[in-house]
């Protein structure tokens, strides 16, 4: 690692990935997903101007901010399963990390970009995956397919410099926080009598 | 005056002014019906390039829209995919007239199709990703409705979907970085690989398929068959348009093999799942994935007749599905559900619908005298002979196949019920079109499907 103080932004980008694949509480969620967000932004604004950088950040805000907006009216869930689920979780997740780690250097070399920003985007990338398989509440996959484009945005960020694209992500991004929010309303309605 | 203008802003403006006019859905559905025939029509006489006469005053259609500054290309040879794409709203559209659909299936639909063709356009075509994913996230809300569970079939959907998106990306910034220097193997078979992946995803390829028959089975019979029946002829014409685009991908020596194992894998997973299955809106599934396989077998054939081919099955392909999905509709529509319990002896209480429901099937099947017979065997014609490729698609089909006649049995199953016709005035006029088409297209071939194709071909100039 050339700039050791990286090793900020990459910690808090695993312990946010943690925390999103444990917390079944919906809020902790979202400031993990928020978290996970403020530490790309600290890896981005190395290789992007300090403006493109923060529409990053302030599109995965306002994301969360979408998705939040509808969870006062819906029941949290609470933390619920056994100590062993959430250490077969975390073992899960350290290998994902690991993986991530070992491939981290050929891309990073075959891309040309910084080993800490390829294997943060590779664990965050393969923690949406991981959480894509293993929950299946609309809400959760939600939060998992843009954890899942959060780690692609910051891999491609560092090779494509478009803002057009850049854009067009951050529409996206922000028309999936708009679907979750669709889906939660529609889970609350289905759960009125 | 464009053509992206026309074919991609336009009806994208437009759904956006029927989206606040949902209320008023016979004014809705009339204009989309004559301005997605308008759109079809100027896309099969008129020359992109050329003038569009209007009276005394002409407009010169440029093939070029430039948008956020990237260039929107839409030309000649992409006049068939409009064609396809608009002439075939009026279809689905048509038929959701009677299918109980929510008033919005008009303005997400068209906005889709737009999405679609500006998917098509865009260059380079990397942007492409992006676009398809915008159409599959507008195609969402059409899927959900209030009071409806969101099932898994719907998640797994978007997943899949949404997972293609950084895989054609990541292709094409590595094309875009290698496409002057060919000598980068390496690089050039990562894309293609990354590429594969994409399309993968967005084709419900083996094993990225379970999304497909969930889908079909969990939501309105209609939109699920108006969704599997655009999206993946459209992202394989897209497909056809990337190969075309990259000649050292469409000249390599591993694609033909590559397309014909997916393609044959399609076929043969599609078909032996298809014959386990009770419920008939997961064959209609299965049905597509197999529609996939074959149309990925004409694309590996890497001829004029391969080609030829799979421009031919798009229109019976989408007309079979169409009076699938309509059929299956019209169960639910009375109550009925589409599985083996449900349809016991139904062939006496409803004798048109069941014999759409298995002429749709049998079509796809490709029996002789069904729409899909003709295309089946100029397909298996044109692969190599004496290939272990035949017995493996012969297996496919044979599995659908079983999937039929066991519907059938049920059918016809004596419930001790008196024969009736209890389908609707509107049903019966469009299953009797339907069938007899279907049967037609079968019996005579070279006139319903030839013909067509050669007009089709001769106005848009593609032989």
């Amino acid at each position: 690692m050339d700039n050791w103080f990286n090793i900020i932004p990459v910690l808090l980008i695993l312990a946010a990935s943690l925390a999103i694949f444990l917390f079944a509480d919906w809020r902790r969620c979202l400031v993990a997903l928020a978290v996970l967000y403020l530490g790309m932004f600290i890896l981005l604004v190395q290789v992007w101007p300090l403006t493109l950088s923060a529409v990053k950040l302030i599109t995965g805000w306002v994301a969360v901010v979408i998705l939040a907006m509808n969870l006062p009216r819906t029941s949290i869930n609470q933390d619920e399963g056994i100590l062993s689920q959430h250490i077969f979780k975390v073992f899960a997740l350290i290998m994902i990390w690991v993986l991530a780690f070992l491939i981290s250097k050929s891309i990073s070399s075959a891309f040309q970009i910084s080993p800490e920003i390829a294997f943060s985007a590779l664990a965050i990338f393969g923690c949406g995956l991981l959480q894509l398989g293993m929950k299946g509440q609309p809400f959760f996959v939600i939060v998992a397919i843009l954890t899942v484009f959060a780690g692609f945005e910051l891999l491609y960020a560092s090779v494509e410099s478009s803002v057009l694209i850049n854009g067009l992500l951050a529409l996206i991004n922000l028309l999936i926080a708009f679907i979750g929010a669709y889906f939660t309303d529609l889970g609350e309605r289905e759960d009125q009598p | 005056m464009s053509a992206p203008l026309i074919w991609f802003v336009f009806p994208l403006g437009i759904s956006i002014v029927f989206w606040f006019l949902q209320a008023r859905t016979k004014l809705v559905f009339w204009l989309a019906v004559v301005i997605c025939f308008l759109l079809g029509l100027v896309a099969l006489l008129q020359p992109i390039g050329g003038l569009l006469k209007i009276g005394p005053a002409s407009l010169e259609i440029k093939d070029t829209l430039l948008l956020f500054g990237r260039n929107f290309t839409l030309q000649n040879s992409d006049r068939f995919f409009l064609a396809f794409i608009y002439f075939g709203a009026i279809f689905w559209f048509l038929g959701s007239q009677n299918s109980a659909v929510p008033a919005k299936f008009i303005p997400l639909s068209l906005a889709i199709l737009s999405l679609l063709t500006a998917a098509l356009a865009v260059e380079p075509f990397l942007y492409s990703a992006v676009l398809i994913e915008l159409a599959v996230i507008i195609s969402l809300p059409l899927l959900l409705n209030r009071g409806e569970p969101i099932g898994q079939g719907v998640l797994r959907y978007f997943i899949y979907q949404s997972l293609a998106m950084p895989f054609i990306l990541f292709a094409g910034w590595i094309l875009s970085g290698t496409q002057a220097n060919t000598s980068d193997i390496a690089q050039l078979n990562l894309a293609a690989l990354l590429l594969g992946l994409g399309f993968a995803f967005l084709m419900a390829v083996f094993p990225f398929h379970v999304w497909m028959p969930e889908l079909a089975g969990e939501t309105h019979s209609y939109i699920s068959g108006f969704l599997l029946g655009v999206l993946p002829p459209a992202y394989l014409l897209i497909m056809l348009k990337f190969l075309n685009g990259l000649v050292w991908l469409k000249d390599a020596a591993f694609l033909p093999t590559v397309l014909q194992t997916v393609g044959a894998v399609m076929i043969v997973t599609g078909g032996l799942w298809a014959a386990v299955q009770t419920d008939l809106k997961r064959v209609f599934g299965f049905a597509v994935i197999m529609q996939s396989g074959f149309s990925l077998l004409c694309i590996s054939l890497h001829s004029q007749a391969g080609n030829e081919l799979l421009y031919l099955s798009l229109i019976p392909h989408m007309l079979i599905l169409g009076i699938f999905a309509y059929a299956l509709t019209s169960l639910q529509r009375r109550g009925l559900s589409p599985d083996l319990e449900g349809l016991k002896g139904q062939v006496r209480n409803l004798p048109v619908l069941s014999v759409a429901l298995l002429t749709s099937l049998f079509s796809i099947v490709g029996l002789p005298l069904f729409a899909g017979f003709s295309l089946n065997l100029e397909l298996f014609e044109q692969l190599p002979a004496n290939s272990p490729l035949l017995v493996w698609l012969l297996v496919g089909y044979a599995g659908l196949m079983f999937a039929g006649f066991r519907f059938l049995i049920v059918l016809i199953g004596n419930n001790r019920q008196k024969w009736s016709l209890y389908e609707s005035t509107a049903d019966l006029f469009f299953l009797v079109i339907g069938v007899v088409v279907l049967f037609a297209m079968g019996v005579f071939p070279s006139v319903l499907i030839g013909g067509v194709w050669k007009t089709f071909s001769a106005l848009l100039t593609l032989t």
